[in-house]
């Protein structure tokens, strides 16, 4: 007891100057600017020895610096999406950042907790929408074996969708077979028109994506070539 | 409380006994090269420390399979994420990805400060050695505006005088006062003083079992602070 109360002295001239620093009670908006203190406080004792104590204020400071490591990490990755003309921001990209502004080390285990997430996730049937979205990418390179080049043309949305997580998921030497296939018949004049409104859709929301999907779903309805696809694909 | 100030009396004894021969040459070579032995020391052992939390990190990532349980609330990081107007659509794997970053973040950071609290002989982690760390840390730079001035003057003061010998504070207990003068000449001995934190470390990181993991980890923070006192 005698200890702990000097303890308490000795540490209160370093106290006094901070707390003017620190406002004692958050408003509810600055307090959804920070992620919980007992999130953060429980990841800080799995770094200390068992009897070691964390001031309060060590952990507010905590708290403000993964914030600021949040909105460091995500403005150089959205910068990268926005040089690039893509308007999703994906765990590549946090990874490419990461790099770049000197956490190497975090890149190791992440990539590794990356790739368990995909493989995990993608495996799983989920209600998600994003979830959805991951589900279809293997579907997709299901298509592209089997269907083959002028497919992919038909559903440009969804290859082009399909293409950046295949290249995610796989750097095996057939993706990068399916990518080229696709290069002569993008240049056909004839189809431009297609290309270009499949673009479009890929820019568009999900909804508007989806109405395109299902406008060109209907479109080749009256393909003969396809009917037993057309079918697969109406189920979905 | 009146057990364990006699058990570390007691074990302070015993560290006084042993290392006491070992004790002169030290005090002679901090007296001799004066600043740059310690920060070594304490570069080495920081390395050390920080390599085994990284290889630590990739193997227990290597067996993770749930991804529904994060330490973090995946909504409050999206939010973080979205508090900038460029940013416009975030896939779902990112807020996922960025929890699992914060955490080696928090983890990263808080032995780094963790290191400048036991360099100033305290048991209770405060701002200034927040401070401290992303001062010390490149890649902590862009933490520096949230540190006030304040914190790394005092960081300063504290640098200072632990570079001159001379404790920043007067110890509550006389016999520690003692201890700490001593400590510099401990310092060169690496085999003494580096074991005792990587034990606690390893004590504290790898235990699995709640019963296990809060004896082990006691026995490994009482060895460690037993070895540094």
């Amino acid at each position: 007891m005698t200890g702990t109360k000097r303890n308490q002295i000795t540490t209160s001239p370093v106290g006094s100057p901070t707390s003017g620093n620190i406002s004692d009670s958050y408003s509810s908006k600055e307090q959804d600017r920070f992620l919980p203190i007992a999130n953060v406080s429980r990841i800080m004792k799995r770094a200390l020895p068992a009897n070691a104590k964390i001031s309060k204020e060590a952990k507010e400071t905590v708290q403000e610096c993964v914030s600021e490591f949040i909105s460091f990490i995500t403005g150089e990755a959205s910068d990268k999406c926005q040089r690039e003309k893509r308007k999703t921001i994906n765990g590549d990209d946090l990874l490419w950042a990461m790099t770049t502004l000197g956490f190497e080390n975090y890149v190791g285990p992440l990539k590794l907790y990356l790739n368990n997430y995909r493989e995990t996730e993608g495996e799983k049937s989920s209600t998600s929408m994003a979830k959805q979205e991951e589900l279809h990418s293997p579907t997709h390179q299901h298509q592209t074996n089997i269907d083959g080049v002028v497919e992919i043309n038909k559903l440009l949305p969804h290859s082009v969708a399909a293409a950046t997580k295949a290249s995610d998921f796989n750097n095996t030497t057939f993706s990068a077979g399916g990518f080229y296939s696709v290069g002569p018949h993008q240049v056909t004049a004839p189809k431009s028109f297609t290309e270009m409104g499949g673009l479009n859709g890929y820019r568009e929301s999900s909804i508007a994506q989806s109405a395109l999907s299902a406008d060109q779903i209907q479109d080749a309805s009256g393909n003969r070539m396809m009917p037993p696809n057309l079918r697969y694909r109406v189920e979905w | 409380m009146e057990t364990n100030n006699q058990q570390q009396q007691q074990q302070g004894a015993q560290a006084q006994s042993g290392p006491y021969p070992v004790a002169g040459a030290g005090g002679s070579a901090g007296a001799g090269a004066g600043a740059p032995p310690p920060f070594q020391h304490l570069l080495q052992q920081q390395q050390q420390q920080l390599q085994m939390f990284w290889s630590y990190q990739r193997q227990e990532i290597e067996h993770v399979n749930d991804f529904k349980n994060h330490q973090l609330p995946l909504a409050r990081i999206k939010k973080i994420m979205k508090a900038d107007e460029d940013v416009r659509m975030i896939s779902a794997e990112a807020p996922i990805l960025f929890a699992k970053a914060c955490e080696l973040f928090i983890l990263e950071l808080t032995i780094r400060s963790w290191l400048h609290a036991e360099e100033n002989k305290r048991r209770t982690l405060q701002k200034n050695d927040i401070a401290a760390a992303i001062t010390r840390t490149d890649i902590f730079d862009f933490l520096v505006d949230i540190v006030p001035r304040d914190e790394i003057k005092d960081d300063a003061a504290l640098v200072g005088a632990t570079a001159s010998g001379v404790p920043y504070y007067y110890p509550p207990i006389g016999q520690p006062a003692g201890m700490m003068i001593g400590r510099p000449a401990v310092d060169p001995a690496t085999g003494v003083y580096v074991q005792p934190p990587s034990q606690a470390w390893q004590s504290v990181w790898q235990s699995a079992a709640e019963d296990a993991s809060y004896g082990t980890g006691g026995a490994g923070a009482q060895r460690s602070l037993d070895g540094q006192s």
